[in-house]
């Protein structure tokens, strides 16, 4: 085998050449991935809490309009959801408020503008 | 006991509507205004509690702020859990009267509602007047807080079903206050009943389905006041009416005033349109379902739900029921056969349409109105019993009524009343007469 071809070299192979110093190509990388990865984790996390957020805001939001009720509810007004008995057929939406009567209560909803059903936890 | 609740109402943004339609119908309700003008400085309520449970109408409004007038504090719920019109309940809430009703509640919420009235603000003192339509108030107070009674002074009772119920409960021994019958005043039975549904039960129909009437076979189920007001609204629209009797002299009434009678299992395959009028129960069976022919409309303008089997329907056949629109469903029976129900089998005139007209509902009240003063102002002199205002109050209703529709009446002179054996002021007819 030959002689290294100096060019080549990482590190000085002269007594006249200047200080060679390598980057640290590993560390950066290795700052870089983890770095990376926290990003993806906290992004992953605040799509995986909107999700869940959204999945929440839908179960609700089904829950409510397959309730029993026979008003047309209000824009901007506060509805109050009951279940009357194990079955879930049995829930009501209301505008009795939980402290006016003793019924099984799940939670207080308000119907928005686009009429979503946000719960307001009354 | 739980909080006091000043009012609930669907919307009280509505109130100033209702306000609008009340005043309109207080020009329409001359019995009720009359009252108004002539105990509104005496003040013969004063001191009675009313809680009132009865359709939460615009008309209804007229009537309880005529009790107001008269010196009453008056507490309200409907008796219908449909037919609770919101901008009339918002404008009495509005008004500071506690109110508990709006259209489309459940029926633990209908309960809830009527147990709210029997307790007046914030210190909760408990009724002392009833004034009820079809029985429910009554029953709750008489079954469940019987502790109340004692400081009764009586009730009044607006319907048939509720009158049945009272007369139930004097058999049985159960009655402990007086109570007035008014649904039997002729001024309200035969007017309320009769002229009211023959102005609605079309009005209804037409509403819900638009329909149309003339040609259509229409089978009116009964033929008491309600039925003879139902029937001739239907023949006034060109409908071929035929009515199912269990009475023989309403039977033979239906039969000379032109209709087919005949039995439901009879009429029901051609049936284009199914009212009940009964009062009874299980008119519109299983049975009669399954014989009905396809888009058949059948509605209720009787009391209760249970005139049709909504049960059973429910039950058999609740799986393929749509919603055409609110209180109009569509149930497709086994045989594809689909059938229009109207209201869920409830008041169709109420819960389709916007019930009896001021005129009419304004009889009806008047002698409500009275029954209250009269069981307030002289309870004493009744016992534990059904009674009937007497006839010169009955008279007095439909003379408040006149003058508004430009009646001239004639007047008896000193020889015709002596003939007669009358009394030149009345009352003209006997207890009996049947007008």
């Amino acid at each position: 085998m030959g002689e290294k071809k100096k060019n080549l070299l990482k590190y000085a192979g002269d007594i006249s050449s200047p200080v060679i110093k390598q980057d640290d190509v590993k560390k950066w990388e290795s700052d870089s991935i983890k770095s990376v990865n926290d990003h993806f984790s906290q992004k992953f996390n605040e799509i995986k809490n909107e999700y869940s957020k959204l999945i929440d805001e839908f179960k609700w939001n089904d829950l409510v309009y397959k309730s029993n009720y026979s008003f047309k509810p209000i824009q901007g007004k506060t509805y109050h959801l009951y279940q009357k008995d194990d079955n879930e057929n049995s829930l009501f939406l209301s505008i009795i408020g939980p402290e006016d009567w003793n019924m099984n209560y799940i939670g207080s909803f308000k119907l928005m503008s686009n009429n979503k059903w946000e719960k307001t936890d009354e | 006991m739980s909080k006091y609740v000043e009012y609930k109402v669907k919307d009280i943004n509505l109130a100033e509507w209702g306000r609008r339609e009340i005043k309109l119908a207080e020009a329409e309700m001359p019995g009720l205004m009359s009252l108004r003008k002539e105990f509104g400085k005496s003040k013969p309520l004063s001191g009675a509690r009313i809680a009132g449970c009865l359709h939460m109408t615009i008309q209804t409004a007229v009537l309880i702020e005529t009790l107001i007038e008269l010196g009453a504090d008056v507490t309200w719920s409907s008796c219908n859990i449909f037919s609770t019109q919101d901008h009339a309940a918002a404008a009495i809430a509005a008004a500071g009267i506690p109110v508990y009703a709006w259209k489309g509640m459940n029926e633990d919420e209908f309960d809830w509602c009527i147990e709210q009235t029997l307790f007046f603000g914030e210190d909760k003192k408990p009724l002392n007047m009833i004034l009820d339509d079809g029985g429910d108030l009554t029953n709750m107070v008489l079954d469940k807080f019987p502790e109340l009674v004692n400081n009764i002074k009586g009730l009044s009772e607006e319907t048939t079903t509720g009158v049945h119920r009272l007369y139930d409960r004097v058999k049985n021994g159960t009655l402990p206050l007086p109570a007035i019958n008014v649904n039997d005043s002729v001024t309200k039975s035969k007017f309320d009943n009769k002229y009211g549904c023959k102005e609605s039960a079309v009005d209804a129909i037409r509403r819900a389905t638009d329909v149309m009437l003339a040609g259509k076979r229409v089978v009116v189920a009964g033929y008491g006041d309600v039925g003879k007001g139902t029937a001739a609204s239907f023949s006034g629209a060109g409908s071929i009416v035929s009515v199912t009797e269990i009475d023989p002299i309403c039977a033979l009434q239906a039969s000379m005033d032109g209709y087919e009678v005949k039995k439901m299992s009879t009429l029901i395959p051609n049936a284009d349109i199914i009212i009940t009028t009964t009062g009874n129960r299980d008119i519109v069976s299983k049975e009669a379902f399954l014989a009905m022919k396809d888009k058949t409309i059948v509605c209720n303008i009787g009391h209760f739900d249970n005139e049709i089997d909504m049960a059973w329907l429910n039950e058999n056949y609740g799986h393929s029921k749509e919603e055409i629109k609110p209180q109009v469903d569509k149930y497709t029976l086994e045989n594809n056969t689909d059938i229009i129900v109207l209201a869920e089998g409830r008041l169709v005139n109420l819960g389709c349409a916007t019930g009896h007209p001021s005129f009419v509902m304004s009889n009806s009240f008047t002698n409500q109105t009275l029954a209250q003063i009269e069981l307030w102002t002289n309870s004493k002199s009744y016992k534990n019993d059904v009674y009937m205002l007497p006839k010169y109050l009955d008279e007095k209703v439909a003379m408040l009524h006149l003058d508004a529709l430009g009646v001239e009446l004639e007047k008896l002179n000193k020889t015709q009343s002596d003939y007669l054996g009358l009394k030149i002021e009345g009352p003209f007819k006997p207890e009996h007469y049947r007008y």
